[in-house]
């Protein structure tokens, strides 16, 4: 009997140690619904890499959650004002700029390696070398060399004159102590054998507040506080990010407690997200944050009806996109006005302005010489249909939601919308890279701020097939004016005079409208009440680089 | 028998052989190579490099060169990578075709423990309630889409009662892969009940009306000796022959039920790669998966032998 | 149920007496009977689609934001989907496709099928042999992965004109074309052994002393007396196809949205079925009734006119 009593005690102490240690380890799970294809901060850029990588790894610099360039490896933020940056002219007549950054000292890689100025070398080569199959090859190929200083101090030497001299977002150091003999041995594998990939719990690897402790290829990847970060330090000891595709299982394993948040970035279409709110809005906090993600409708202006300004303009008057927001997503996706956020400081908001105006799209109509009605159908004297066809990624909810009110708004103005999508492996991988949407293709652009729209607009960049496809401007915009501003606006130093020029651009997108915008496309945060800390940034910037704020309420 | 089991799996190497020209042809067929793709998420590549990363991967070589290429690198067990997920693809498969394997199984011993029963049942008691009853199930069984089905038990054990997970894999532990294991069993099971419990019935009964069952009962054995020792064994054979058969449909059915429940399977990771074009994973995921069912149909095929010693293989 | 009406009893019944008509026969089988009615009223159903659509006042492709996810009223009978769509109609129109879907692919593939079949079974020899060793491959693949990545190819790559290529109804065709393609193994198998055993019949004896050419044996004696067989194969095998196309659809590689189909229909309801659980009841339960009919009736159909042959379905 009494040595029943001694076992009886002994489990419990047993198990009040066990409970008490849970309870001191604090996990943090996310639940998000893709897998990164890979976790080498500078192989492929994809969101869900981006998510992991803003835990582990940090960029040299970034924006802010004011939208402004700021620090991360760096220790201040070299400008043409505090001397950091300075103009120089080069060889060739053209001038180029010179920026000095300084790491920061206390600065080391999980395994204890401090981090150098070799590594920054090292990142260029890897990024600058022809075979490696990097993306942003343009940022690496646009420093044309690096002064080395001291073990903290270098030079990038660009080899142009740019408004974001200092902005190295994509900029993201790999570790040279680990990945230089693996890129050495074969550049042209490197991107397959990456340590981020074959060795991902190397903690060697980690940069930020976390490191990967283990995974499972698309389930799951843990996170583990990294011993050697040097910031401020993590409230949760460990994070998990739990992938679920399905989000009919992301959200069933939100409400059984197996996730504690569903990733703004990363989770629910609006509309689930409304409607889960709606069911379950007390148990959670559920707030909506535009993003610096651009659904609009990119026309063809190859196509001849298209080609008429006057037609692309009473499309524009056709479309309440106002009530659509409010009937479609409760007035949390903003009407955009141009393809620049409202959130961006060069935006403009006194341009030509297409509030819901169905008469005057008809006026439009009409001079376009589009007057003859048949069947609720507009046509030309000579008999030609007021007909497009619009494609956007098939399996996209709110899009395929979004097409309807299209068809029925602008079958009250004459015009006939045939409907046609394609899944998104066909629609990005080839049609609109080969320009083989005839009339209207419904998707998004994701973008940083300022972001000069030079791939989209500019006429250097239509995709063809004697250019190997290359370039995004899939409408086939040729505008002298928009290309010369774009060309000036990248080389304006100073911000007023810059400030100027985007706002000439967005006047004249307004005017021309190569594309149709909709909407500033709204993340779905869903979060338990207890957390706090957690800030949407509205660009992309993932909440997840400033993880070191996220923490549990005081009771 | 060694000179029957080198045939068939001579067989089953030509087999997999032609089906990794067929595939291999379909996946050039694709929208978007490699290249188009890394183009398409890498909006400052130029001309140059898109020219020259095509032929860094081989992809302006004619198709049959490729295919040598590709052919030759794999038979040297060099299978390529997954740009799914960054890692050599074998690193991906194997350990999905284990999962598959796992809910693939569950899915049979739970048809047979239910099929069986019912099946002797209905075949011992021609034109009963029971037998009209269970061959109407049968039928039932038969007519459910698979992947309806998975949607009813969501609805009503995840969304309803909260009782299993509504998908995922779970985080590893037993207890925890039991319990995501549930519902995607059942919804794989219910197909294959249906056609189990067709054909147990029918040759249990076919059996029944063999000579000997005649001679064993005036011997006076009793009706369950006779059942459980004679005819049951002959009734097994068509059975797993259909059942080897069976396999391939098997597979399809868990690739939608992986698909729903969010299991890591072969079946869900072949779907994936077709919709994320990773055209490499395909290939070799649906390669594994027909190896799988050739292996299993030769395994059928020994067991077969082994209920039926009459049988000689040649 | 009564008595005379079970499965197993007519069968007996049908094996002992001989002179029964066909007729009296498959009405004696009162499942295939309550299916033949239900498939009958299914199709007409579906044909009066643009009835139901002038009746209830709204249109297939409708939309209406502010009935979105709508009960059922007698305005919308079934509710309406995620668009405000009325799902009735929808359903109807969706029952158009399924059904088109599985009777084109039966008959291509039972067409096919009965070609080759025949010329195997009475040709014999070596193209016997490769046909029956293709059958035998063809069955035990993967299917479904295999549909999945036949599907998923880019038409235009093998020089079908982008216009074709861009139309509606090309899924349609992909998938009646892709399952004739891989369907027609059960009946060119079944074609084949009937072809055998009428080979040796006296009748075919007799013709070929007569002079009769093989084409001519083929068409005139053999045909039409393998048709028993061949009609409850076809039959059994559209609830088959039925089922593949509404996996297929439902999986995204289908029938493609705005054309809906029972199966795409249900893609979306699982993403849906906090909101509108249902949407993912309706398309779900044609599809079984539609499937389990065609099953009963190929049973009946088996029963009245080849009460001989056992159970050949797989």
């Amino acid at each position: 009997m009494r040595f029943s009593m001694k076992l009886v005690v002994l489990l419990l102490t047993a198990l009040l140690s066990v409970s008490g240690r849970t309870a001191l380890a604090e996990t943090l799970t996310i639940g998000i619904t893709q897998y990164p294809s890979t976790l080498n901060p500078n192989i492929d850029s994809m969101l869900a890499k981006s998510y992991v990588n803003g835990m582990t790894t940090r960029p040299l610099t970034h924006y802010d959650h004011d939208w402004q360039v700021t620090c991360f490896l760096c220790r201040n933020l070299p400008t043409l004002e505090n001397g950091g940056a300075e103009r120089v002219s080069r060889e060739e007549g053209r001038d180029g700029l010179k920026v000095t950054f300084q790491l920061k000292e206390e600065l080391e890689w999980g395994d204890g390696t401090p981090v150098t100025s070799e590594d920054v070398v090292f990142t260029w080569e890897v990024g600058s070398h022809p075979d490696s199959g990097i993306s942003n090859a343009e940022l690496y190929r646009r420093i044309e060399d690096i002064t080395v200083h001291d073990d903290k101090t270098f030079t990038f030497h660009l080899d142009r004159v740019t408004f974001a001299y200092n902005s190295f977002a994509d900029y993201r150091l790999l570790p040279a102590h680990i990945e230089r003999e693996i890129f050495e041995e074969n550049p042209a594998q490197y991107r397959n054998r990456t340590a981020y990939d074959s060795d991902p719990a190397n903690p060697g690897l980690s940069l930020g507040p976390y490191r990967v402790s283990d995974l499972e290829p698309g389930a799951r990847i843990t996170l583990d506080r990294n011993e050697h970060w040097s910031g401020k330090e993590p409230y949760f000891d460990r994070i998990v990010v739990r992938i679920f595709e399905n989000t009919t299982a992301l959200e069933a394993n939100l409400l059984s407690g197996s996730i504690d948040m569903i990733a703004g970035e990363l989770g629910l279409s609006i509309d689930q997200a409304l409607a889960f709110a709606e069911r379950h809005g007390d148990s959670y906090d559920v707030s909506f944050k535009p993003g610096l993600i651009y659904e609009h409708i990119d026309l063809n202006l190859d196509n001849p009806i298209l080609a008429d300004r006057r037609v692309r303009q009473a499309l524009l008057y056709g479309l309440d996109r106002q009530a659509i927001n409010e009937q479609l997503f409760q007035g949390e996706q903003p009407v955009a006005l141009t393809s620049v956020s409202p959130l961006d400081w060069v935006f403009e908001e006194d341009v030509p302005d297409y509030s819901y105006d169905p008469e005057k799209a008809i006026t439009l109509l009409e001079e376009a010489g589009w007057s003859e009605v048949r069947d609720g159908v507009r046509h030309t004297a000579d008999g030609t249909p007021l007909r497009f066809e619009i494609m956007t990624t098939a399996g996209n909810r709110t899009r395929e939601l979004i097409q309807q009110v299209l068809q029925s708004q602008w079958q009250a103005i004459g015009v006939e919308l045939v409907i046609r999508n394609q899944p998104p492996r066909v629609l990005f991988a080839e049609t609109l890279n080969q320009r083989e949407f005839n009339a209207m293709a419904l998707f998004a652009w994701i973008s940083s701020p300022e972001s000069v729209p030079r791939t989209t607009l500019h006429s250097e960049e239509i995709p063809t097939e004697a250019n190997g496809w290359v370039g995004q401007n899939f409408t086939g915009f040729a505008n002298e004016r928009m290309d010369d501003l774009i060309d000036r606006i990248e080389v304006k130093l100073d911000r007023d005079k810059r400030r100027q020029l985007w706002s000439e651009l967005q006047t004249l997108y307004a005017e021309e409208l190569p594309a149709l915008p909709l909407f500033w496309r709204a993340n779905s945060f869903i979060l338990p009440n207890w957390l706090e800390g957690l800030q949407a940034t509205g660009h992309m910037g993932t909440s997840t680089l400033w993880v070191e704020d996220w923490h549990r309420a005081a009771p | 028998m060694g000179a029957f089991l080198t045939r068939r799996l001579l067989e089953a190497t030509f087999v997999l052989l032609a089906m990794s020209f067929l595939i291999y042809g379909l996946i050039a067929l694709m929208p978007g190579d490699p290249v188009d793709l890394m183009i398409s998420a890498d909006p400052n590549l130029s001309a140059a490099d898109a020219q020259r990363l095509k032929a860094l991967y081989g992809l302006d070589r004619p198709f049959h060169e490729r295919y040598w290429n590709w052919l030759t690198a794999a038979l040297s067990g060099d299978l390529g990578y997954s740009r799914l997920f960054a890692v050599p693809v074998t690193d991906v498969l194997l350990p999905r075709l284990g999962n598959t394997l796992l809910l693939m199984f569950a899915a049979l011993l739970v048809s047979f423990v239910i099929a069986l029963p019912a099946g002797l049942l209905a075949a011992r008691k021609p034109g009963s309630t029971a037998d009209i009853s269970i061959n109407l199930l049968a039928f039932a069984g038969l007519s459910l889409p698979s992947f309806w089905m998975a949607i009813l038990l969501i609805l009503l054990f995840a969304v309803h009662l909260g009782w299993f997970p509504a998908g995922g894999t779970g985080d590893g532990s037993i207890g925890s892969t039991l319990q995501h294991m549930v519902l995607p069993v059942m919804a794989l099971s219910i197909t294959s009940i249906g056609t189990l419990l067709r054909h147990i019935r029918a040759s249990v009964r076919e059996a029944l009306r063999q000579d000997y069952v005649r001679t064993a009962r005036a011997k006076g054995l009793s009706e369950n000796r006779i059942l459980y020792g004679h005819v049951l064994r002959n009734a097994m054979i068509p059975v797993v022959t259909i059942l080897a058969l069976d396999m391939g449909t098997l597979f399809g059915g868990a690739l939608i039920t992986e698909t729903i429940f969010g299991w890591l399977g072969m079946g869900k990771t072949i779907y994936d790669a077709v919709m994320g074009n990773d055209y490499n994973l395909a290939l070799v995921g649906l390669l594994l998966a027909t190896g799988t069912v050739l292996v299993a149909n030769i395994l059928a095929d020994l067991v077969y032998g082994w209920l039926d010693p009459r049988i000689q293989y040649e | 149920m009564s008595q005379t009406s079970n499965l197993s009893a007519n069968q007996k019944q049908a094996t002992g007496s001989v002179g029964i008509s066909y007729w009296r026969r498959f009405l004696a089988h009162r499942p295939a009977v309550l299916s033949f009615i239900l498939l009958i009223l299914f199709a007409l159903a579906c044909a009066a689609a643009p009835l139901f659509e002038v009746w209830l006042g709204h249109e297939m492709e409708q939309v209406n934001l502010l009935a979105r996810y709508a009960a059922p009223s007698p305005e919308h009978p079934l509710g309406t989907d995620e668009l405000g769509r009325d799902t009735l109609i929808r359903l109807l129109y969706g029952g158009r496709i399924s059904l088109a879907v599985g009777l084109m692919a039966a008959l291509f593939a039972a067409v096919i099928g009965t070609c080759l079949g025949i010329l195997a079974g009475y040709l014999g020899g070596r193209l016997d042999a490769v046909l029956m060793r293709l059958t035998d491959t063809v069955i035990a693949l993967p299917l479904l992965p295999l549909l999945i990545i036949m599907a998923a190819i880019d038409p235009t790559k093998l020089g079908v004109p982008r216009e074709i290529a861009d139309s509606t109804l090309l899924s349609f065709y992909r998938i009646v074309i892709l399952i004739a393609l891989f369907g027609w193994t059960t009946v060119a198998r079944l074609v084949r052994g009937a072809t055998l055993s009428l080979k040796r019949r006296e009748f075919i004896i007799a013709a070929e002393a007569l002079g009769a050419g093989p084409l001519r044996i083929m068409v005139r004696h053999i045909l039409p007396n393998v048709f028993s067989p061949l009609v409850v194969a076809t039959t059994l095998s559209i609830g088959n196809i039925i089922l593949l196309e509404s996996a297929l659809s439902f999986l995204g590689l289908g029938i493609q949205p705005p054309l809906p189909s029972w199966g795409n229909m249900l893609t979306g309801a699982q993403e849906l079925i906090w909101q509108a659980p249902l949407l993912a009841i309706w398309p779900g339960l044609l599809i079984f009734l539609t499937v389990i009919a065609f099953n009963f009736l190929g049973d009946g159909l088996q029963d009245a006119l080849d009460p001989r042959a056992g159970i050949s379905r797989r």
